[in-house]
């Protein structure tokens, strides 16, 4: 099978300085990778989970895919084709839709629910001989009362704002979504039902996800392949289930274990990422993330680490995978003792 | 697949009328929306409430003092004072309304092109808009009239030209922080036309503190009318102006002190007027802005 969406090494650098300042300077300004060789593909109908913290350019990416933002390097492939120009995006956009982090932010705040769902449809000359019957036909898709096409987007909450960003990017029925912290700011029994109205229609309608998100414990249950990013770099890649089961890269390993368990007993261990990520404009050198790392090797500091295949599904970027289940268990247990406690 | 339930409808009835209630909660409000009404009766109803032609000469008569006859006295020429300041108000309401409407006009659409057009597009207007602003009004004011002559449409032209920038600067700047907000980004993405995002989704937006400002404009424009008037550069004679009748009035103050007192008069209570309600209006639309009025 083809992928749905490929990614090859992207790329996105951001310059600092405008124009007077490249004038007066004769050397290059320093630029500044916000991503760096992000290769990932998604395949049709399955379930991507794009994890990192803030700041790890998950939302760039996101952006960068659909044309927001523009990449400094590196392909990006739809449906076997090369996007490179605008009318490519354009092309692409048609069959992807875009969910933003802020539900109720996300629609135009003078115009009424009805409109802005059907809005889609008009821009993209669909004809539609009952604008109101369609729009409460898509409120009716994801469990809203017909009456909200006459409401306005800050008169609704944030869980019944993000049902209508739902119907919003799934009208065009898309082959791709992209959803930017689907679950930001609902509380869990909300999550709880926009996964499973997203997880429903996509099982009706078959299209391709990305959730971008730094929720684990949502993520584990709707996605089927994990991508962990750090400072604009994907540093693991690989089945949820095998992910969450036996992290490779430490990294990984730390999110993980620095999700709350609700059971006293299996907190046998635990050490969590300490300190803030590092900026973009400084990157350490070597492995960006030897300066938080628990197991960090001399060879970490110097030598920026490839970003390598690790068993049959799986990619890593570390000097130093973790092997198994245990062995992760022992380096952690002697790291948190070597911290002095 | 789970639903929400709807809320009970509110009623309606009440809440129909809230934003005029709202309004006149406010007592400097209130009463600035009933002057401004007024004023806005008394343009549009001048020739019945006027009891006199505005424009009839009648020497005999010249400088009387207010009576029975002329509530309001004549003026030098034997005019009813009355009966020019009701067409006054006509001449005032209609040069202020048209000219700040215009001004207000162009400035949405300059500044939602600059707002959200290419930076080379932004630098350009936002140049004309300081040059534009720099020019003091005045001067430009005579140099536009010694162009195209004094009268009702210079006078628009040359308020219009002159309050315009600073109307674009503010759209401006509103669209700039909306430019990059999600629901545009969203509509981007949706392929939604340029022409589309400005006038569906960014337009609506920006648009609510322009109108506060415009309406506090209007008596600033009421003022400059009056006072290119009162130099002999507004509305030409015999048109009847606040500004002709307060040039009219001056060079017989001593004779006639009325015709100042009354002629002065309404310009007070319009700019009062307007202001309030301008104020009223920003208080009301966006309350973040409102500022502490002493009780």
């Amino acid at each position: 099978m083809t992928p749905l969406l490929e990614i090859e090494e992207l790329a996105v650098t951001f310059a600092r300085g405008g124009l007077i300042n490249r004038l007066l300077n004769p050397l290059p300004l320093p630029s500044f990778n916000i991503l760096d060789g992000v290769t990932l593909s998604v395949m049709p109908g399955e379930t991507i989970g794009l994890v990192g913290e803030s700041g790890s350019g998950k939302t760039t990416l996101a952006r960068t895919i659909l044309g927001l933002v523009r990449a400094a390097a590196g392909q990006i492939v739809f449906e076997g084709r090369d996007v490179v120009t605008q009318a490519d995006f354009r092309a692409m956009r048609r069959k992807s839709s875009m969910m933003f982090q802020d539900p109720v932010a996300s629609l135009s705040p003078r115009l009424r629910i009805g409109t802005l769902l059907t809005e889609p449809q008009i821009i993209q000359g669909r004809p539609m001989p009952d604008r109101r019957a369609a729009a409460k036909a898509l409120l009716a898709q994801v469990g809203l009362p017909a009456s909200f096409v006459d409401r306005f987007p800050h008169e609704l909450s944030g869980g019944q704002a993000r049902r209508v960003g739902v119907a919003r990017a799934l009208a065009m029925k898309p082959n791709l979504l992209l959803a930017d912290e689907p679950t930001a700011g609902l509380d869990v029994s909300v999550q709880g039902d926009v996964l499973n109205l997203v997880g429903e229609l996509q099982r009706e309608q078959g299209f391709a996800a990305m959730i971008v998100t730094h929720n684990l414990a949502m993520i584990r249950h709707v996605s089927d392949r994990l991508a962990i990013m750090y400072l604009g770099r994907l540093v693991e890649t690989g089945p949820t289930q095998e992910v969450f089961a036996a992290p490779k890269h430490p990294y990984t390993a730390t999110l993980i274990r620095s999700e709350p368990v609700p059971d006293p007993r299996q907190r046998s261990y635990h050490l969590a990422v300490s300190g803030e990520i590092p900026s973009v404009f400084r990157r350490p050198s070597g492995c960006e993330f030897h300066t938080r790392c628990p197991l960090v090797q001399p060879r970490c500091r110097l030598e920026p680490p490839a970003y390598r295949r690790a068993g049959a599904n799986r990619m890593v970027r570390c000097h130093y995978p973790l092997e198994t289940c245990d062995q992760e268990k022992e380096d952690f247990a002697r790291a948190s003792e070597n911290k002095g406690n | 697949m789970s639903s929400v339930t709807e809320a009970p409808p509110s009623s309606l009835g009440r809440q129909r009328f809230a934003p005029l209630r709202a309004l006149l909660a406010d007592p400097f409000t209130g009463a600035a929306l009933i002057l401004v009404a007024g004023f806005l009766i008394t343009a549009a109803l001048a020739p019945w409430l006027a009891p006199y032609s505005p424009t009839k000469i009648d020497v005999l008569h010249k400088l009387q003092p207010p009576s029975a006859e002329h509530w309001f006295g004549t003026d030098h020429l034997g005019r009813d004072l009355l009966s020019r300041i009701v067409f006054g108000t006509r001449t005032a309401l209609t040069i202020a309304m048209v000219s700040v409407v215009i001004a207000g006009a162009i400035g949405l659409l300059l500044g939602l092109i600059a707002g959200y057009g290419p930076r080379w597009l932004d630098a350009l207007l936002v140049l004309t808009f300081d040059s534009l602003n720099s020019l003091p009004m005045i001067m430009f004011a005579l140099a536009i009239i010694t162009v195209l002559g004094a009268g009702t449409s210079t006078l628009i032209i040359v308020i219009a030209a002159t309050s315009f920038p600073s109307y674009a600067r503010l759209i401006r700047a509103q669209t700039l922080a909306l430019k990059n907000s999600d629901y545009i980004l969203a509509e981007r993405l949706l392929d939604a036309g340029t022409v589309r995002i400005i006038f569906v989704h960014l337009l609506p937006n920006v648009v609510g503190p322009l109108i506060i400002l415009l309406s506090m404009d209007i008596p600033v424009v009421i003022m400059v009318e009056a006072g290119l008037s009162f130099l002999g550069l507004g509305v030409r004679p015999p048109t009847p102006s606040w500004g002709s009748i307060l040039y009219d009035g001056y060079t017989s103050i001593r004779s006639a002190p009325f015709m100042v007192i009354f002629g002065g008069f309404p310009l007070v209570l319009a700019t009062l007027g307007f202001t309030f309600l301008g104020e009223g209006l920003r208080d009301y639309l966006d309350p973040r802005l409102k500022l502490r009025r002493p009780a």
